[in-house]
């Protein structure tokens, strides 16, 4: 399993969203990241997963406002 | 004599504890049976007649998922009224957008009654004035004493049945009128085409939104006309947690399904590797209105065979609103046709040529087979003002006896659509040894998730963000093997004086509140980058080559 850090959680948005020239930082949405839909969001739960060993579900993660709170909802998670 | 209600009547009298529909909201599960559902439509019918509607009026239903979907529509039937499913509004969706488009809708059909919800229903009421129609809260329907109807009171076959509204340009939708007669004629050729009659015991797992035909059809008409059982779950709730599609096949044993081709690989990548489902119960899972894809079927099967899913089971079809739903079905119990074409042969002059598939070059594209033409429906292939003969491509025409009877209120739309008697699909294929094989599309459609956008919509709404240069952005389908279906790419041309990310931020929310599709990739470019036809037009196909060299 990964590190579960920001930067690491960054590397899997931008793998599962196909975005690799465009900026995720604690403020983007998925109004500034192209490829960010409601099938990416399912995607990316179940990789975050993969790759951290735990997760949360697209609807809790859907009510994070940002990736940084989504970021620190996750850390809250964290085993 | 109009048969379409006849199994209602039979089952509610005969086999009144049999069900309906099962129908789950938030994992609440509500059953419908044949009795209960006669009973809420009659209830329904008593509420729009109290409310002023009659014979031929519009009905307008906007509801979320719910148990009253199908009384609500099937009131509006007995009432003699002419239903007609929109879609309710979602968060991420622009609201400005929504409501005009709808307001268009409303006035254009002159709807007499639009049936929603308490929280929309304020806010039609807030939003729109002068509009003609009463607005009521489905809620109210409940408790109302129901209408009395006999056979003598249906409304005659020839009757129009319903409104079924398809993406138009900028929006406008377009509605498809359909009677009685052309539902219940492709309905039962449908049957045919499936070797299931009233008497089959089907049990049709879906989560399709009505206000698609897909759903609306197969996943209503067809088990109401035919006296099947419906489990149904909400969109979004399929969208989020997937696997749950299967628990209802599993514990309903379903035997049929409906499918836009990107839910075959959403399910592949979504549902949990820990899962295990018993899906053997499933007899026809059937890819539709979106391009049919083998590498999906094959993803399908390798992950799921374990779940008892038959490769047979797996199987095509061609559809339209346009034909009631159905227009070919591959033949169900085989595996459909697939085939590997030249595609620079395809491109340059419009023969199909079959390669092997050892011989299978980078530049064959497969195709899979939609099947044959359903009885009662002709299909023919016309380029440049010829029809063609088999392996040979050009615009799909449709000719039969379930076609529809034009667009509401739309005539010049309506005739427009026409080449003599054959109706204009807009989508390009073959016919090879009776079967129909879709290739592409005439017009700039992408299909994104089973939903149609024109390309042109995309870059009218592109040219109006800030930081983008006016009249230079393209927008077309690429579509995504992992995904399963088109995935839309915009580039432009930026103007200077804005930031790259404060562009795409808009653009990509532009997008997304007034198409409800998110672009996949937006490229910015620099001036004078994007390539124009030999008549001065920023052509799609020339720029999409050029996008994909520099990726």
């Amino acid at each position: 399993m990964k590190e579960f850090t920001f930067d690491n959680l960054v590397e899997v948005m931008r793998e599962v969203f196909n975005a690799s020239g465009v900026v995720i930082d604690e403020n983007s949405t998925s109004a500034s990241v192209p490829g960010w839909d409601s099938i990416a969001h399912v995607i990316l739960m179940l990789e975050i997963e993969d790759v951290f060993g735990f997760t949360m579900t697209p609807q809790e993660a859907a009510e994070s406002a940002n990736v940084g709170e989504l970021y620190r909802a996750l850390a809250a998670r964290r085993p | 004599m109009n048969i379409f209600f006849d199994q209602l009547l039979k089952k509610a009298q005969h086999q009144s504890s049999n069900i309906f529909c099962e129908v789950w909201v938030d994992d609440v599960r509500t059953v419908i049976t044949w009795a209960d559902l006669l009973h809420r439509s009659l209830q329904f019918a008593s509420f729009y007649r109290q409310n002023g509607a009659i014979n031929g009026d519009i009905v307008c239903i906007i509801l979320k998922h719910h148990p009253d979907i199908y009384p609500a529509f099937i009131g509006a039937m007995l009432a003699g009224a002419v239903p007609s499913f929109l879609p309710f509004p979602t968060p991420k969706q622009d609201k400005e957008s929504y409501w005009s488009t709808h307001e268009k809708v409303f006035a254009r059909t002159n709807a007499k009654l639009i049936v929603t919800y308490a929280e929309l229903k304020e806010q039609i009421e807030s939003r729109i004035v002068n509009l003609g129609a009463s607005i009521l809260d489905h809620a109210d329907a409940h408790g109302v004493e129901p209408i009395m109807i006999g056979r003598n009171d249906l409304p005659p076959s020839s009757q129009l049945a319903l409104l079924q509204h398809s993406s138009g340009t900028t929006g406008l939708k377009k509605g498809v009128m359909l009677t009685y007669d052309a539902i219940t004629r492709q309905l039962t050729s449908y049957q045919q085409a499936l070797n299931i009659t009233h008497d089959t015991d089907v049990k049709i797992a879906t989560w399709l939104p009505l206000y698609h035909d897909m759903g609306l059809i197969a996943c209503f008409m067809l088990p109401f006309f035919s006296g099947y059982h419906i489990l149904s779950i909400d969109a979004f709730d399929w969208t989020a947690r997937p696997a749950k599609l299967f628990e209802i096949v599993e514990t309903g044993r379903a035997t049929h399904m409906w499918l836009p081709n990107f839910a075959f690989n959403h399910l592949v990548r979504a549902v949990p590797r820990r899962a295990s489902h018993d899906l053997s119960s499933l007899q026809a899972i059937i890819d539709c209105s979106e391009p049919c894809k083998q590498e999906s079927f094959d993803k399908f099967i390798e992950r799921f065979s374990a779940f008892g899913v038959e490769r047979t089971a797996l199987q095509t079809c061609y559809a339209m609103a346009e034909s009631v739903f159905a227009v070919s079905q591959s033949d169900t119990g085989k595996i459909p046709r697939s085939l590997w074409i030249d595609a620079p042969e395809l491109r340059s002059s419009g023969v199909v040529r079959i390669l092997n598939e050892p011989d299978a070059k980078a530049d064959a594209i497969r195709v899979l087979s939609s099947g044959p033409p359903l009885d009662g429906i002709e299909i023919a292939i016309l380029k440049d003002g010829a029809f063609m003969p088999d392996g040979r491509t050009g615009e799909v025409l449709l000719r039969g006896s379930f076609m529809f009877s034009g667009y509401f209120n739309d005539e010049e739309t309506s005739k427009n659509s026409y080449h003599e008697q054959w109706y204009k699909t807009g989508d390009v294929g073959f016919m090879l040894d009776g079967e129909i094989y879709i290739t592409g599309r005439l017009k700039d459609i992408i299909i994104v998730n089973g939903k149609n956008i024109h390309a042109h919509d995309i870059e009218e709404t592109v040219n109006q963000v800030s930081g983008i240069k006016p009249g230079r952005a393209v927008a077309f389908g690429m579509y995504d093997e992992v995904v399963g279906s088109e995935k839309l790419i915009i580039v432009a041309e930026r103007d200077g004086a804005h930031e790259d990310q404060e562009i795409i931020t808009s653009l990509n929310s532009a997008i997304t509140a007034n198409f409800g599709i998110t672009p996949s990739d937006i490229r910015l470019v620099a001036e004078g980058w994007l390539v124009k036809t030999t008549s001065g037009k920023i052509g799609r196909g020339e720029n999409m080559t050029k996008y994909k060299q520099k990726t």
